[in-house]
This record gives C-alpha cells, sequence and structure tokens, in this order.
C-alpha cells in the first residue's frame, strides 16, 4: 500500500507542476514505452518540434525505413535550428576573442579558445543539468540554474528509490536503453531544455519504481536460486 | 619490469610538473589565509609563539577563524632555507600532493592486485584539477589527505604486520587535526576500519598491538581533545553550519541537496566549485571526457566481484561529502578533497575496463591512440586555465597586489608614517608577511587577548600598529592634515580624493588586466 502511495506521488507530482505544452511530450513517450513502438514518437515533432531528432535516431537503430522517411520529413520541415547550441551569442564570442590574447603562441590560443569550445561547453552543460539528480529532487538547489524556474520535479526524499533504481537499467531492453539516450542527446543540443525535459519523466518514474521493487526482487532472485 | 619503471617516473614526473611548475608565483598574489598561516610559523620561529603571544597553539586564532595547526608547523623548517615566501608557504602543499602517489598506488594495489588499474588511478591523480589546485597553494586539505590515506594505506598492511597498527594509529590521529572535515571523516573511517575487519582485530595474537596503537592515538589526539569544547575549536562549524539559521526540516532537506551535490555530474564534470580560489576558469574538478568512464566504472563496479575488497573507496564516496554537506556553500571541493580518490578509482575503473573488454582490434588501437591525446590536451588545458586564465581573471582574488605595496613602502622616506585602509579586507597580514615584521615589536603593540583566554575571546582589534605604518580605516578629515602615506584600493583612495585633497600619488599598483587594484598616495597637509 505504501509502495503504491509513493508511486502515485511520484507519478503525478512532476505532471501537476509541469506547464500545460510541455504535457503531451511526456505522454507520447510513456506510451512509445509501454508498447515498446515507434508509431507513437512520430507525434513528437508535432508536439515538440524540438524533439524531432528522436524519432529519427531511433529509427535509424531500429532500421525501420518507414519511420525513418516520415520522421526525416518531420525533422526537415520541422525541426528548428534556431533553438539548438550551434546557435550562440555575440557576448560568448567576444569573449573567446578576449581570451585569445592572453595566450603565449596562436597555435595554444586556437586550441583552447575557439567558437567549438562554446558548443561543446553550452552542450556539457545541458547534459549535466539532465544528468544531475539535483535538477529532479531539489529543484536545482543548491546551484540553480539561471533562466530557468527550476521547478519541482519529484519529492526529494524518492531519491533514495531513483538511485537504487537506476541500477536496474542492466535489465532493461534496448529499446528502453536507445530511447533515454537518444532523449538525453536531443535535450543537451536545445538553448533551452527546460520544459522539453518532462519526456524523462516516464524513465525517472520507472526508476523510482524500481528503487521500490529492486531490494524485493534480488531477494526473490536469491531465493529462488537456493 | 622496464616498462613498469618507465610508467611510474611518468607519472611521477607529470605530478611533479603540474604541482611544481611555477610554485609560489602562480597564482600571483598570496591569499590572506595563505599570509596568515605563514606569517604564525614566522613568529614561531623567531619567538616560540605566534603573533598574539600564544607559545605552541593546538589551533591558531589567526582572523578568529582557528586555523589548523599541522600545515602551519610544517611551514616552519622550510623559513629558514626559503624565507619566508609564498613558496615557502604552497611548499608543504606541493610535497605532500606528491607524496600522496605513492600512497595511492599501494594502497589500489593492495586492495586489487592490479597493477594496471592502480596505475591509472595515479596517472588521472597526476593531471586531476581538484588535486593540482590544493596542491599548489597552501590549503591544509591537502595534507590531511595524505595523513588519511596513509593511516587506511597502514591498516591494511597491518592485516599482515601488526607492528603497522603503531604507524596507522598515528597518521589517523594527525589526520584529525590536519583539517576540519577530517574531524567527521577519520573517524567514521577509522570505525568503518574496525568493524569490518574486526575478527582479525580482536584476534588474540593482535590484542596487545590494538592496546599500543589506541594509546598512540589518543595521545596524539590529547592536544586537540584539550580544546574540544572551546568557542575557538567549534569556531569554523558555529559559522558556517547549516542548522544555525533554519527549522530542522529545512536543515534536513537542505543537506540532503548539498549531499547529492557532491555526486553530481554536473557539479564534476561542468561547474567545478563555486569559489574562485577553488577553482580554476573554464575548468572542473574532473575532465569532460571522464564522464563515460565515470558511469561504466561505477557500472562495473556494482556488478564486479571485488566490491568487498575495495569497500573503502566506497566507504570514503559515501562519506567524504558528509561534512562538506554540513556547511552551506554549495560544492565545496576544498572540504571534501578526500572525493577526489574514489572518483579518481572509479573512473579508472571505468578504463581499465573499457581497454580490457575491447574485441575489435582497429578499435582498441585508435583508443590507444587516442587516449595518450586525451592526456595531452588535459595538461594543455590544466596549463590554459590554471596558469593564463587564472592570473588573468582571478587576480584579484589572490589579494594580488601586497608584495608591490610592501616593496614601495620599503623605500619611503624614513620615518614616514603610513595609514592603510582595512575597509575592505585584513591587510596587516600581508603587511607582516612581506615586511618580514618582527614578531616580538608586532606582538608588544598590538595586544589582542591574553593567552589564557587565546582559545575563548574572540574579540578583534580594529586598529593594527606596523611599526609606524596603521591599519584601519583612513579618517579623511584628520589624516589628511598629517604627512604620510595613504594605502587604499580605489574605492578608499578614489582619483576625486586625491584631485579634492591635492595629494601626491605615489604609486598605482595594477591587476594583470591593468586595472588599478591599490594606490598609494602621499598627503599634502600643508595645502
Amino acid at each position: 500500500m505504501l509502495r503504491l502511495i509513493i508511486l502515485v506521488i511520484a507519478f503525478f507530482y512532476w505532471p501537476f507542476h509541469i506547464s500545460l505544452p510541455y504535457l503531451p511530450a511526456g505522454i507520447i513517450v510513456f506510451i512509445s514505452l509501454v508498447s515498446q513502438s515507434l508509431t507513437p514518437l512520430l507525434l513528437l515533432p508535432l508536439t515538440s518540434p524540438v524533439l524531432a531528432p528522436i524519432p529519427l535516431l531511433i529509427s535509424i537503430v531500429k532500421k525501420s525505413t518507414v519511420h525513418l522517411v516520415i520522421s526525416l520529413l518531420l525533422l526537415v520541415l520541422s525541426f528548428p535550428i534556431g533553438q539548438t547550441i550551434f546557435n550562440f551569442g555575440y557576448e560568448s564570442r567576444q569573449q573567446i576573442i578576449r581570451d585569445i590574447h592572453l595566450y603565449p603562441n596562436v597555435f595554444l590560443a586556437r586550441i583552447y579558445q575557439n567558437k567549438l569550445n562554446i558548443v561543446s561547453a553550452k552542450f556539457v552543460d545541458n547534459l549535466t543539468q539532465i544528468l544531475d539528480p539535483n535538477n529532479y529532487f531539489f529543484q536545482n538547489h543548491p546551484r540553480e540554474v539561471p533562466d530557468n524556474p527550476n521547478s519541482p520535479k519529484f519529492p526529494y526524499l524518492l531519491i533514495i528509490f531513483f538511485l537504487v533504481g537506476i541500477f536496474s537499467i542492466v535489465y532493461r531492453k534496448s529499446y528502453f536503453i536507445y530511447l533515454l539516450i537518444f532523449s538525453i542527446l536531443n535535450l543537451s543540443i536545445l538553448t533551452n531544455p527546460y520544459g522539453h525535459d518532462f519526456i524523462l519523466w516516464p524513465f525517472i518514474c520507472y526508476f523510482i519504481y524500481q528503487g521500490l521493487s529492486f531490494p524485493l526482487l534480488r531477494v526473490e532472485r536469491a531465493i529462488g536460486s537456493n | 619490469m622496464a616498462q613498469k619503471i618507465f610508467i611510474t617516473f611518468f607519472i611521477l614526473f607529470l605530478a611533479f610538473i603540474t604541482r611544481f611548475y611555477l610554485l609560489g608565483s602562480a597564482p600571483a598574489g598570496l591569499y590572506l589565509d595563505e599570509a596568515g598561516q605563514g606569517y604564525s610559523a614566522y613568529s614561531l620561529l623567531k619567538t616560540g609563539a605566534d603573533e598574539f603571544g600564544k607559545t605552541f597553539p593546538i589551533i591558531f586564532r589567526s582572523f578568529t577563524d582557528f586555523k589548523t595547526p599541522v600545515y602551519i608547523y610544517l611551514i616552519v623548517p622550510l623559513i629558514p632555507v626559503f624565507g619566508l615566501t609564498p613558496l615557502a608557504v604552497r611548499l608543504p602543499s606541493a610535497v605532500f600532493s606528491l607524496l600522496t602517489f605513492p600512497v595511492l598506488f599501494y594502497l589500489c594495489y593492495r586492495l586489487t592486485r592490479n597493477y594496471r588499474l592502480s596505475a591509472i588511478s595515479c596517472l588521472l591523480l597526476a593531471i586531476s584539477p581538484w588535486h593540482i589546485l590544493f596542491g599548489r597553494t597552501n590549503f591544509e586539505c591537502n595534507v590531511a589527505l595524505f595523513f588519511l590515506l596513509t593511516g587506511i594505506l597502514y591498516f591494511y598492511k597491518a592485516l599482515q604486520n601488526p607492528k603497522h597498527l603503531y604507524l596507522s594509529a598515528l597518521m589517523f590521529a594527525i589526520a584529525v587535526p590536519a583539517y576540519h572535515s577530517q574531524r567527521i571523516i577519520t573517524p567514521l573511517v577509522v570505525l568503518f576500519l574496525v568493524f569490518s575487519h574486526r575478527h582479525e582485530l580482536l584476534a588474540t595474537s593482535y590484542k596487545p598491538y590494538l592496546k599500543k596503537a589506541f594509546l598512540i592515538g589518543l595521545l596524539i589526539s590529547l592536544p586537540t581533545l584539550s580544546v574540544l569544547n572551546t568557542p575557538g575549536f567549534l569556531a569554523r562549524a558555529s559559522t558556517l553550519n547549516i542548522f544555525a539559521n533554519q527549522s530542522f526540516l529545512s536543515a534536513i532537506r537542505e543537506f540532503f541537496s548539498l549531499y547529492f551535490s557532491y555526486l553530481s555530474p554536473r557539479n564534476m564534470f561542468f561547474l567545478g566549485d563555486y569559489g574562485p580560489r577553488s577553482s580554476f576558469p573554464q575548468l572542473s574538478t574532473f575532465f569532460f571526457w571522464q564522464l563515460p568512464f565515470y558511469f561504466y566504472g561505477l557500472y562495473k563496479l556494482l556488478k564486479s566481484k571485488i566490491v568487498s575488497h575495495i569497500s573503502i573507496f566506497l566507504f570514503l564516496l559515501l562519506v567524504s561529502p558528509i561534512p562538506a554537506a554540513l556547511t552551506r556553500d554549495p560544492y565545496s571541493s576544498i572540504r571534501a578533497l578526500p572525493l577526489v580518490i574514489p572518483q579518481i578509482f572509479i573512473i579508472s575503473y571505468g578504463i581499465y575496463f573499457y581497454f580490457k573488454n575491447l574485441k575489435s582490434y582497429l578499435l582498441s588501437h585508435i583508443s590507444l591512440l587516442i587516449f595518450p591525446i586525451l592526456i595531452i590536451f588535459s595538461l594543455g588545458k590544466l596549463y590554459s586555465s590554471g596558469i593564463i586564465l587564472n592570473e588573468y581573471h582571478r587576480a584579484s582574488y589572490w589579494d594580488y597586489g601586497w608584495n608591490q605595496v610592501a616593496n614601495v613602502l620599503k623605500t619611503r622616506p624614513a620615518g614616514m608614517p603610513v595609514v592603510v585602509d582595512s575597509a575592505r579586507n585584513e591587510p596587516y597580514i600581508h603587511l607582516l608577511f612581506f615586511l618580514k615584521f618582527d614578531p616580538q615589536t608586532y606582538v608588544r603593540d598590538n595586544f589582542e587577548v591574553d593567552p589564557a583566554d587565546y582559545y575563548t575571546d574572540l574579540s578583534r582589534l580594529s586598529v593594527r600598529k606596523i611599526g609606524n605604518i596603521s591599519v584601519r580605516g583612513i579618517n579623511w578629515t584628520e589624516d589628511s592634515k598629517i604627512d604620510q602615506y595613504l594605502v587604499g584600493d580605489v574605492l578608499a583612495i578614489s582619483e576625486d580624493q586625491i584631485k579634492r585633497h591635492q595629494m601626491e600619488l605615489i604609486s598605482v599598483i595594477k591587476y594583470p588586466d591593468g586595472s588599478p587594484v591599490f594606490r598609494i598616495a602621499k598627503t599634502a597637509p600643508d595645502k
């Protein structure tokens, strides 16, 4: 009963706090995971154009030509390149130019101060934000993200179950893992992944569920093997 | 064998270069804590007492932040050799940082019996931005880490030869007063080690050694225990702890958020420490390329059979963030420095198994080619961030400029009084350091506290005298009427003030970026 209550809280907490426009993407991913089917993902670019790469990447891995063609078409028609890290601002370029003059030689300066650094730094920033458990359980506290509402996603006590449950990933099928990885990578190339990261909600709920069950599962297996 | 010797020397060479290159001059400037520790050591050398007249303190009063004693006593013998210089102050950190390598290697090897894994751990530590920063500057945490690791190593050696328990106890006992966070970490580690090996330790043959080791530890710890209940001992804890100004439940949530931030990839691989002196610009505590190996290493560790053998590393992973998480600062890498060891080990584990599990001939050769390139790139990144960018962007945080001020003051006309503004910093300690002022004279002219109340009275002087240099706030009404030098930052001695009081600008000390940091002006009382 307690486990059920915790699961219900975990399941509805983030949807309760997220803005409505971001809800459909998370629900689509949830349906895709439950059905283990690519088809629902084709709706992702229609609800959130910035997430158009996800169905394309999954289609390539799953070698589904029909899905590949449709998702490629949707990507070309809808993906907003201006909302990605490849569109960087004036100030970041100026900072590079200022810092270049500090180096004793041009070679060293060009290796460590260049436009690729701007893109890679933003990519790493997004990626580590998405991988940060504090993002989901503590509203990014103690290092809140600027230009981000840092809204609540899950009650903080559930982090224990999440960290335990995340190791259950080794027992998951490849579709789950590919969808998770491609979702994380897609979010990492956005200018601001806030809100769109709701597509990770079904994965985190799954890990919390596993964290609640995992110890029991291992006990059952140990008993079974004896 | 020859290959192993080459690898050993290569790693030690890397560690030496990254820690000793421009040691003492990079970072430029000398932070006030560094100057404080250096001058306390100088005073001890000259007079047997610190700058407050207390003979051989157990904890050092300094700015009533009560610094831990071990590092300061380590500086004392270096001053006759290197003089009272930033090099002498930072050298113990660099030396103990280097000495950590054989300890880490032997500890890893003892636990895993795997030479390659141990070598990779040492290689990653040699280029670790986290460990390097604290190995190049006066931070006690680095020295404390050495003693903690040595204590652990000798504990494991004691499982074969119980006489090593004495050295283990000695090292642990020195680790506790070496840095504030070790007051929590070391006892927990000792409890863990004793509990996990209780069957061996409680064997009849071990008991005499255990008793003597306990006595050694207790004897070394007695001075620390004697000041346990004083306001001085608790000074840092009382000002920084998260339970001070909020409800218990809020503090619990705060603790968990701070605790998990030390295990967060965002802090480890991107943001790093928020403090400008505890981080290099554009560099985190770990390199980004280590991120996938970290996750892979965690995954392999939890599936492996050696988890029980390396349980001490996993225990360190869990307890190292605790003291840091009890303080309010987010991701304080100085307070959680012991965490670098288990995290480096996990990354090394990931790298080792990545190469071990590579089946493809092409991929393995490409990886073997890319790995050294990554190491070289990382070294270049260290130089870029730690030397070039750090000097330019963070000079102000390292209290740059006081050496230059002291040099100007040394050349002033004999007998010319000076007022140094102290509104925003503690310049007296820098001047004491760079002028190498006589400690006996300083103690005589600046009575702050009776030695009997050294650990309990937290009051501080507002005005200090260093010969005919007064360190206090500038009083423009009075001070402009006396023929003297005034020294202050650009806020204290603005261009407007200089014009208004018709002062003569003697010198302007500038940061590496060209902006002024201090102005030295001569008053014109006749005008």
